[in-house]
Formats: structure tokens, C-alpha cells, sequence
């Protein structure tokens, strides 16, 4: 027998109550798990998304609400690219649209004196000629969803465009994205002369004050314009903190949830197991060892609905990523990091939930509790 | 081996108080006017109770129902307070939080009428279960646990869930337990009320074996009389008081 063996028997002894108990905390941990990994699938790819261009700084127009609904002068890019340190400026412009399959897709336009087209990764097809107004570039992921290969058409928004090539993308974003020319973009969603953003390279990028610097000479330059470093995106753009913040307070909720369950078992089972407890004092288990005894049966339950809940959360997410209208969009980030957040949150509140319990069986005389008092 | 208190007795009524005994120092449990009341002080369980109970002693306190057996016997194992009065253990009063406690882990054994076993663990399993955090290793727990099993004839069922055990065994598990830590004193209350005559005196035959062989003191509450005549001191408690204290001879 060790310091386990008690604690297992106590839950062994009611069974259906705790699995359900671990079943409730199971269903805690997999929202958790499937809502924050979401969010910060979200926030990764945004992130990705920037700085595989090679992007330092991203201008969005000051006060927008959202980077998408951003709309800026296309000709401030120019004036960006006079600013000292400025090294390139890359004009883009995105949106969202849905696709003839219903799946929402990701449209990107960018501006082709930059390098953009360049650095895509094509792995089928050619990049579109600057000039062809009618050619787009799909990523991978899109693509192999769609069924599309070069030469294949694609509808966006009421108009037919043949696709030149497929371009492999590191992120998520763009992987399941069209990307086509700025001007083919503009002329597409009426928006001539307009861009949603630009993104800005600098001459020295791992220098930090000379990055404040370059940023302080274009806010001061530009004050219709935010500047936010590619490292920040994901949380100036306002969708994500939206996600992160409804990914938050759901799991809170969950967590609660667990929490109180929790309470109320061990309430159930400290009250039920008066004499017992009764009985450990009688028999010189100081009240320290009872309260231990009475936590661990908690995180017991609580490391039980962890395993439950981590594969629920990881079986969730497969079934909602299959769903062409998020799977299109999101792409979960489940690090072992998160499951260790996870475990270790729920962990703490299986404790928590166990701690009052604990403390109530131990406050009363070993003969008050032998007579079930 | 048992011993059995064969002659003579004398009654008095000036239960041993500690100014008026030459072992005073002596004392293993030593209730100087204790007095214990329940429901607010209307119900009186004890009214200054004066006794001592001495190492490897034998007693067995007898009384009516309602005369205070089981609250002296609670009183000294220190899982009860009094209201008054003083409980001393080897000569001192363990007023320090936690010192009864750890006195009952290594010092006092306690055996239950109802046997109070952990219904869901083994045998052996109860038996570990004041071990833990007394004795270090579990393959030591389990190896003392599997001699005492042993030594009170249950040795084949220490993985025999409590269930599956008679009365007489339970409550042979039950006195294991007791002795778990090797105790100084074995207080026990009406050990023997939920058996059968002949499991009753297996039982006692146990007890006093045990109390020879690990020279610990025996206080047994009953009010069977032909049991407490069994023991070296017979204590009669009447209203919460002691009315008389007959000291028994040992066996030549």
C-alpha cells in the first residue's frame, strides 16, 4: 500500500460518479485544448504569414478596425519608401470570399515590383505574367482541397481566373489561399488605387533601436498610418484577439465548470465518508495526510478527464478541420506546450476542487466524525 | 499464553487518584478529574474521573449503559476532549496540536466494537494503513503487515477484501491494525459486542496473547461481566463516575 492506494480505492468505490466526474472535467480540458489551440493557430499563422516575406513592418490604415477592412492610398507607398531605413515596400491587398464549393477562401493581391512573386515556392505551373489580369497562383493546401492543377479554372466573385501555378506556403494562411496581382485584385473588388496595407522591410532588422527608430520616423511621417512589427501582427490584428479572447473566456467557463464538480463530488464523498475519515484520525493519520488523500482523489479524477479530454479536444478538432468552411481557414496549433498548460490547469483545479473538502473532513474530533456527526 | 486473574478482589470506590498512587510517575494514561458533558453541558458523561492505567496493564472498564465507558475510553486515546480536568500520557499533558495524533499513529491502538474497517481495501491493506508515514518503505509495510495477518491466524486472507471476512476475522484484522506500529496500549471498545460467544473468547484469548507477548497495557471496555473478570483491574463507571476498582491477582 503507498499514498495512492487509498485514493484509488475511495473512487474505485463509486465508479459511475467518477467517471462522470472525469468525464466533465475530460469535456473542460478538450474545449480548452481545441479552443486555444485554435486561437493560437490562428495567431501563428498570422505571424508566418508576415514574416515569410521577409516583412519587418506592416502600415495599415490608423483606427481600422481590421487589417482586411483596412483601405490606404496605394501611392503612400512611395513616399514609405523615401523614409530612411526603408529598404522595400510591398503593396497588398486581401479579402475573404467564398468559393462555388461554399468552402471561405482567403484572396491576396500583391503588387509585382516588389519580390513577392519571386519568392513563392511553385510547385506545379508558373508564376502569372504581371500583365495577365486573368491568372492566379493557389496555394497548396487550397488546391489540393479544390482538386485544382495549372490551367484549371477558379470562380472569385463572379469571375473566372485560370490558375498558373500552385505555391506551396509555409503559412496556413496563405497555403490555403489565391494570390494574384495587385491590380487584378483592385479591378476585381472595384478598389483602384487602394491597398489594404504595405509591408516594409528595413536595412538592419535584428537591430531593435534602429528598428524603433525607423518606426518612430514613419509614424511621425504617417500619421494616418499604424505601424505594428510582423512579430506583433497576430496580435494587432483584431480578429485573433477576438478568438484568443472567446477561446479564453469559454475555457474559463469549462474550467469553472470542472471546478465546481469537482466540489461537489468530494463534498458528496467527504460526507458520505464521515466515520472513515473519522476512523484515519482514530488511527493517527495526521489531518495533513487525510487532506492529501482527499486533493489526490481530485487530481486523480482531474488527470483521468485529462487523458479523456486531450483525446476528445484532439478528436474534435480532426472532425471540425474537416469542415471545408473552417477547415479552409484554420489550422490548429496543438503544441505540447498547450497540452502541458492544459494538464497542468486542470491538475490545479482537480486540487482546488478536492482543498475545502479536505479541510472540512479534518475539522471535526475523531469521535464527533466516528459518530457520523 | 494468557494469563487469568484467578482470586480475591477488593472494592474501592477512591478510584487511584495521581496524589494518592506510589507509581505515580509510572503512569502510562493517567485521567486526573476529568469531566466530559454533551448537548451543552446537559448530558454529563464524565464527572471527575481520577484513574490511571499502568504500562502493560489490564483493565477492563465495566458500567451500565450511559455510565461514560466509551467516552473514558475515547478520552484516553485523545479523540475526545474533556471540559475540565486533565488527560496525561506517560506523566504529560498533551495539550500541542497534533500530539494525540501522532500518539495514536505510534503509541495507542484502538479496537472498534463495529470493527471500523475500510470496506473497498484487503486485509492486509487495512492493516498498512496506520503504517503510512510511520514506518518508510511499502515492501517493509507490507512485510509487517503479512506477520501480524499472521500472527492473529489470518494469514491466508490478507487479500481477502473485508467482505469476504466473518466477524471473528474482521475483527482479528481490526486488532492487527491496533497493533500496527507496535503500540504501548491497546484501547478497545467492547471488542467482542458484535460476536458470537465462541468467536467472542477467540477474540479475547487473542487480545491477551498479543498484551503477553508485546507487553503492551490492555484497556477493554464491556459490559460482559464474565469478560472483565478476565482482566488483572475491573473499573465500574456508574452516571460518569467511578464507584468502584477491583484489583484481580495474576496467574501463579
Amino acid at each position: 500500500m503507498n499514498a495512492l492506494t487509498y485514493p484509488l480505492h475511495s473512487l474505485h468505490n463509486h465508479r459511475l460518479r467518477s467517471v462522470l466526474t472525469s468525464a466533465s472535467i475530460g469535456a473542460a480540458v478538450a474545449s480548452l485544448l481545441a479552443l486555444v489551440g485554435l486561437s493560437r493557430g490562428v495567431d501563428r499563422a498570422i505571424v508566418v504569414s508576415v514574416e515569410d516575406r521577409g516583412t519587418d513592418i506592416v502600415a495599415v490604415r490608423k483606427g481600422s478596425v481590421e487589417v482586411f477592412t483596412s483601405d490606404v492610398d496605394q501611392s503612400l507607398g512611395e513616399r514609405i519608401r523615401a523614409i530612411p531605413g526603408v529598404i522595400g515596400v510591398l503593396s497588398s491587398m486581401g479579402d475573404v470570399v467564398e468559393l462555388e464549393s461554399g468552402q471561405t477562401t482567403y484572396i491576396e493581391g500583391w503588387s509585382t515590383d516588389g519580390d513577392f512573386w519571386q519568392t513563392l515556392k511553385i510547385t506545379a505551373g508558373t508564376p502569372p505574367d504581371p500583365s495577365d489580369m486573368n491568372a492566379v497562383v493557389l496555394g497548396q493546401a487550397l488546391a489540393d482541397s479544390l482538386g485544382k492543377k495549372p490551367g484549371d479554372q477558379i470562380e472569385l466573385v463572379g469571375k473566372s481566373f485560370r490558375i498558373s501555378a500552385i505555391s506551396k506556403q509555409a503559412s496556413v494562411i496563405d497555403d490555403r489561399s489565391v494570390m494574384m496581382p495587385l491590380a487584378s485584385m483592385q479591378q476585381l473588388l472595384d478598389r483602384e488605387g487602394k491597398v489594404s496595407g504595405f509591408h516594409i522591410r528595413i536595412d538592419r532588422p535584428g537591430d531593435s533601436a534602429h528598428l524603433a527608430q525607423v518606426l518612430n520616423r514613419l509614424t511621425e511621417s504617417f500619421p494616418q498610418l499604424a505601424f505594428v512589427e510582423s512579430s506583433d501582427m497576430a496580435n494587432y490584428v483584431q480578429i485573433t484577439g477576438v478568438l484568443r479572447a472567446m477561446a479564453w473566456a469559454s475555457s474559463t467557463v469549462a474550467l469553472v465548470m470542472a471546478f465546481v464538480i469537482v466540489l461537489n463530488t468530494q463534498l458528496m464523498a467527504v460526507t458520505e465518508r464521515t466515520r472513515e475519515i473519522g476512523l484515519l484520525s482514530a488511527i493517527g493519520w495526521k489531518p495533513w495526510r487525510t487532506i492529501v488523500s482527499i486533493i489526490l482523489e481530485g487530481v486523480l479524477m482531474a488527470a483521468a478527464g485529462t487523458v479523456f479530454g486531450i483525446g476528445g479536444g484532439l478528436l474534435g478538432l480532426k472532425l471540425l478541420m474537416m469542415n471545408p468552411r473552417v477547415g479552409g481557414f484554420l489550422q490548429p496549433e496543438v503544441t505540447y506546450v498547450l497540452v502541458i498548460e492544459c494538464v497542468a490547469l486542470v491538475l490545479f483545479v482537480g486540487a482546488l476542487g478536492g482543498l475545502y473538502p479536505a479541510w472540512r473532513a479534518t475539522q471535526s474530533r475523531p469521535m464527533g466524525l466516528l459518530r457520523g456527526e | 499464553m494468557r494469563d487469568r486473574p484467578q482470586s480475591g478482589h477488593r472494592n474501592d470506590s477512591r478510584a487511584a487518584g495521581p496524589s494518592s498512587s506510589p507509581h505515580q510517575s509510572s503512569a502510562l494514561i493517567h485521567f486526573d478529574g476529568v469531566s466530559r458533558t454533551y448537548v451543552h453541558g446537559h448530558v454529563r458523561a464524565l464527572c471527575g474521573i481520577s484513574l490511571r492505567i499502568e504500562p502493560e496493564d489490564y483493565v477492563a472498564i465495566t458500567g451500565p449503559s450511559g455510565s461514560g465507558k466509551t467516552t473514558l475510553l475515547y478520552l484516553a486515546a485523545g479523540m475526545d476532549r474533556p471540559d475540565s480536568g486533565t488527560v496525561l500520557f506517560e506523566g504529560v499533558s498533551r495539550d500541542k496540536p497534533g500530539e494525540w495524533t501522532r500518539l495514536r499513529a505510534t503509541r495507542i491502538g484502538f479496537v472498534f466494537q463495529s470493527f471500523q474497517l475500510i470496506a473497498s481495501l484487503t486485509a492486509a491493506e487495512n492493516v498498512e494503513l496506520p503504517m503510512l508515514g510511520v514506518i518508510a518503505g511499502e515492501r517493509k509495510r507490507r512485510a509487517r503487515a503479512a506477520e501480524l495477518l499472521e500472527r492473529v491466524g489470518l494469514g491466508h486472507r490478507r487479500i481477502h477484501r473485508i467482505a469476504e471476512l466473518s466477524g471473528g476475522e474482521a475483527q482479528r484484522v481490526a486488532i492487527a491494525r491496533a497493533m500496527a506500529n507496535s503500540p504501548s496500549v491497546i484501547l478497545a471498545d467492547e471488542p467482542t459486542g458484535n460476536l458470537d460467544s465462541q468467536t467472542a473468547n477467540q477474540i479475547l484469548n487473542l487480545l491477551e496473547d498479543l498484551r503477553m507477548g508485546e507487553k503492551v497495557a490492555l484497556v477493554m471496555v464491556t459490559h460482559d461481566a464474565p469478560i472483565a473478570e478476565r482482566a488483572r483491574r475491573i473499573i465500574r463507571l456508574h452516571d460518569g463516575q467511578v464507584v468502584s476498582e477491583e484489583l484481580r491477582k495474576e496467574p501463579a
